[in-house]
């Protein structure tokens, strides 16, 4: 009987700890690219006391252990609202960063860019497999909430309108 | 003849169960708002940071609690639309493979292993979607069995994205309901 070549077949294994390192740098490259654009955004109302200040937090993710990633505390008048990085191994999208106020809290997803509501077809993880290169094609997009989930463009205004609305109760 | 299954048609659309759920956080967050009227009879003498901590931790069990409502709610529209495929004699091939499942098992077909198998073997389309689905079900089984045990789930479950999944899912499965 022949022996089956271990050793071969060890070696056309793809190497995962190396696949889930880089799918790490996108994932956090892509948290970088987010925090970034809010700071530009909120730059012209510092003013009016508008701070941004990025904390580090600790995530766990299975197939990445314990890992660094950033948080942003941003306060105005009394109030203050983290965006919250929660990771990339998320259901329909690769990753996912929370906008957390005393009155609700939102939720930005990294999909492609096309993507207007979830659908079946993204549900597969693109991108950190080898030979795909879709990262390039994902953008940040404001999920709405259930029941009627759509995928609005990130922009300024979206983005203020979201601020507003997770930090004052009566805008809910 | 067999009898055909008596459905009790209480089961709830995840339209229902988003809509309950959205008005619970609403409720829970005005209880916890500072501004409220009567805030001092519930809170006075607490520090506030632990005011905010009470909130954040009942948000997260009413998360748990309807992610597992969401994938109950998702459990029995997979078996309705099984039993229907059987007891109505449909055609298609979801349909005559559930059938042979429906011989040795009849209603007791496993969710997992025989219901999302036959759609993911004969709706390809549809395979890594029912995947992510397997994953979410192992998440619902520790809530529904009592969380003792550490999952190993591989993914951080909550309610938003577990709807973002199953309500797109369960659109392209066009299942058949109790009244069909």
């Amino acid at each position: 009987m022949n022996r089956p070549d271990f050793r071969s077949y060890i070696g056309s294994q793809p190497a995962k700890s190396e696949d889930a390192e880089s799918r790490k740098q996108k994932w956090l490259a892509a948290l970088g690219t987010l925090l970034t654009q809010v700071e530009a955004w909120l730059r012209e109302y510092e003013d009016i006391g508008v701070t941004c200040t990025r904390v580090n937090r600790w995530l766990a993710e299975e197939g990445l252990g314990h890992y660094q990633a950033t948080a942003m505390r941003i306060t105005f008048g009394g109030r203050e609202v983290w965006l919250e990085p929660i990771g990339t191994y998320i259901v329909g999208a690769c990753g996912r960063v929370d906008l957390n106020g005393s009155a609700d809290s939102q939720q930005f997803l990294f999909v492609p860019q096309e993507a207007d509501r979830p659908r079946v077809a993204f549900v597969p993880i693109a991108g950190d497999r080898p030979g795909t290169h879709l990262w390039d094609q994902f953008v940040w997009k404001l999920a709405t909430k259930p029941p009627k989930v759509r995928y609005e463009a990130l922009s300024q205004e979206v983005f203020e309108k979201a601020l507003i609305k997770v930090s004052d109760e009566e805008a809910v | 003849m067999k009898k055909p299954f008596n459905f009790s048609r209480e089961q709830q659309s995840l339209q229902e169960i988003a809509s309950h759920r959205e008005v619970v956080e609403r409720a829970l967050r005005r209880f916890y708002d500072v501004k409220r009227s009567d805030f001092a009879d519930d809170f006075g003498g607490a520090r506030m940071d632990n005011v905010k901590t009470d909130l954040a931790e009942r948000l997260k069990e009413l998360d748990r609690v309807s992610s597992l409502q969401l994938l109950a709610a998702v459990e029995a529209a997979l078996r309705i639309d099984y039993i229907q495929r059987c007891e109505l004699f449909k055609k298609d091939k979801v349909s005559k493979a559930f059938r042979w499942t429906y011989r040795w098992k009849t209603y007791r077909a496993g969710l997992v292993d025989d219901i999302l198998q036959t759609w993911r073997i004969q709706i390809p389309e549809v395979s890594a979607a029912v995947s992510e689905l397997k994953g979410a079900f192992k998440y619902r089984d520790w809530l529904a069995h009592g969380r003792y045990w550490a999952p190993n789930l591989g993914r951080n479950y909550e309610f938003n994205s577990i709807y973002r999944l199953v309500e797109p899912l369960l659109d392209e499965l066009a299942l058949l309901d109790s009244s069909s």
